[in-house]
């Protein structure tokens, strides 16, 4: 087991303000704190090479929780043991074997080109420079950063930008790698090329991986574990499978059309959610019928209207969770 | 301690501070600029008073001259501790293998090298254009170093402590803004200690505060060896007591980092 989390506890206190200048005022003299229960009493076990996706609304406590992970937040209480040792106390210890990308808060000197942040981390690393030549020559390959590698991070795009961050936390070679958000901003095409990578290097070095997403797609193709984290605590935790089978089965899309339209969509498992003169929104669910087929079906059906705008999705996160507590 | 690392920090500082040659080269000029309206001062006054507080006209200008280059060098880190506190990029540098002050401090000495260079050499050609050489033999200079490096690292360290603070309250920056009224009295930073009232002056003298700019400015200008003992052995003090000091606010203070959200 490479991580054990026991009765985990984070509370953060907060100081509260009312608005306006009186407000400000007052608490300045008379301070009041609210305390807010940003982890509760949350218990986790994960294992060697696992890749494990940590989901959940905005505020829900996920970040926090990587964040003790690696030592930086001090829990309120509990426990947590991370390859062994114990985040708060060993931060830095533990630093040597975790590689970190928070999305939004980049690793990389923004004026120069990622060579000379590569330069750095070897060294507050300790790498040998033997082993870090080799490995860099690995990483540049797999994440295919070549052509920027001598252009400064500030000319890069987002896409090129994340790849070389992904580089910077690998390049110790962790044995747990904690991804937050790591596909936010990105096209759709930097985000296959992200995940596959991801996977690949889940796959091929037995990293234990944790990440972190709104995005449901880098969820399901780089992960086989799902943790769901709602205020604070743990309300799932199954393999991607099992998750895709009773929760992530049913598509919503919604099209736009030039011209009115009146007739109804009927179709064995497509229940229709919201219809307005120029626009409908169904949802299909998938063990009845397939989204492929659906679609082709709803153009027959309306091919005269002329079509403005499609848009397929999946379900939101907040739906499965409602749904998790109604089994529950 | 791994030495290498923190040359490495250093060194990507000065690379990125790099970028910025202009913005640099426009600071140092300014330095050049009050240089310039206090050797006008300065020379009314002297013409006046020919051995004013004990310095000549030419001691007193290096004396400034020297103030205002170890100023431009390593710098107070406030602002940028506690930001990155405020906005939780401190994220990114608690969790590495490095210990923390000493990155800030190579992170800080890096960025601002290169802009004491420029200083050095612009404020020097100025001197010694208006005042001649500086009265001391070359061969002392790399004391002279010492205790400025040496007052550059307290005044790093002061304001590391400083910055800790940013891990209780929001904003760190007002206390800072107290200890740079503080340095405006008690550093020399406008004018020597000697002009102080005597009983201020007597208090000064002791102050960590006098150790960053006033002695090490005093002793390129007036240097003896007893003076050089008594400044030195001061700022080893010193520079023990703020590592402490900060060593000890950080591990307290790093318990109550609190990042909400990625």
């Amino acid at each position: 087991m490479v991580i054990s989390v026991k009765n985990l506890n984070k509370k953060f206190k907060t100081k509260k303000k009312e608005a306006g200048l009186k407000g400000s005022l007052k608490a300045v003299f008379k301070p009041k704190y609210q305390f807010c229960d940003a982890v509760k009493n949350l218990n986790l076990e994960i294992q060697k090479g696992e890749s494990v996706a940590f989901i959940g609304p905005n505020g829900a406590g996920k970040s926090t929780t990587l964040k003790m992970l690696t030592g930086i937040l001090f829990p309120s209480s509990g426990q947590m043991e991370v390859l062994g040792y114990e985040p708060s106390k060993e931060r830095k210890k533990l630093a040597y074997k975790i590689g970190t990308v928070f999305g939004q808060k980049s690793q990389l000197w923004f004026h120069l080109p990622p060579m000379d942040s590569f330069e750095l981390f070897s060294k507050i690393y300790d790498l040998e420079e033997k082993e870090y030549k080799k490995r860099l020559d690995y990483l540049i390959k797999v994440f295919e950063i070549k052509e920027f590698l001598y252009t400064p991070v500030r000319k890069l795009s987002l896409g090129q930008r994340m790849r070389a961050e992904l580089v910077l936390a690998l390049l110790h070679k962790p044995e747990i790698i904690l991804l937050d958000e790591p596909t936010i901003g990105l096209d759709i095409m930097s985000k296959k090329a992200l995940r596959k990578v991801i996977k690949t290097l889940n796959k091929e070095e037995g990293i234990t991986l944790i990440l972190t997403s709104h995005d449901m797609d880098d969820i399901e193709s780089v992960c086989e574990r799902v943790v769901i984290i709602n205020h604070g605590q743990v309300v799932y935790d199954d393999s991607m499978s099992n998750l895709k089978k009773h929760y992530l089965n049913k598509k919503v899309f919604e099209i736009i059309f030039e011209n009115p339209i009146e007739k109804e969509f009927h179709k064995n498992g497509v229940s229709i959610l919201e219809k307005e003169e120029f626009r409908i929104k169904c949802e299909v669910d998938l063990r009845k019928t397939g989204i492929k087929e659906c679609m082709e079906e709803v153009m027959k059906e309306y091919e005269d209207k002329g079509i403005a705008d499609i848009n397929i999705s999946d379900r939101e996160i907040e739906e499965i969770i409602e749904e998790i507590y109604k089994q529950k | 301690m791994k030495l290498q690392k923190y040359l490495s920090v250093f060194k990507i500082n000065l690379l990125e501070s790099l970028t910025y040659t202009t913005d640099m080269i426009f600071h140092a000029l300014i330095s050049g600029i009050y240089v310039f309206i206090f050797i006008k001062l300065w020379t009314a006054i002297f013409n006046q008073n020919p051995n004013f507080l004990g310095f000549t006209l030419n001691e007193l200008l290096w004396y400034y001259g020297m103030v205002q280059i170890i100023l431009l060098f390593g710098g107070s880190p406030v602002k940028e501790i506690s930001s990155s506190i405020q906005k939780g990029e401190v994220v990114n540098s608690l969790n590495k293998p490095y210990n923390f002050i000493l990155y800030n401090l190579c992170e800080s000495l890096g960025k601002t090298v290169f802009l004491f260079l420029i200083g050095l050499f612009w404020v020097s050609l100025m001197l010694v254009f208006y005042v001649g050489l500086p009265p001391l033999d070359f061969k002392f200079y790399p004391l002279i170093f010492l205790v400025i490096l040496l007052g550059v690292l307290i005044n790093y360290l002061i304001g590391f402590s400083i910055a800790t603070i940013a891990f209780w309250v929001e904003d760190a920056t007002p206390y800072q803004w107290i200890y740079s009224k503080i340095l405006f009295i008690f550093s020399g930073v406008f004018f020597p200690l000697e002009l102080l009232p005597l009983f201020l002056k007597n208090i000064a003298q002791y102050l960590p505060t006098s150790f960053l700019l006033y002695y090490p400015a005093k002793l390129f200008v007036q240097f003896t060896w007893e003076l050089f003992w008594k400044v030195f052995s001061f700022q080893i003090a010193f520079l023990i007591l703020f590592y402490g000091l900060s060593l000890l606010l950080f591990s307290r203070g790093v318990k109550k980092v609190s990042v909400n959200g990625g």
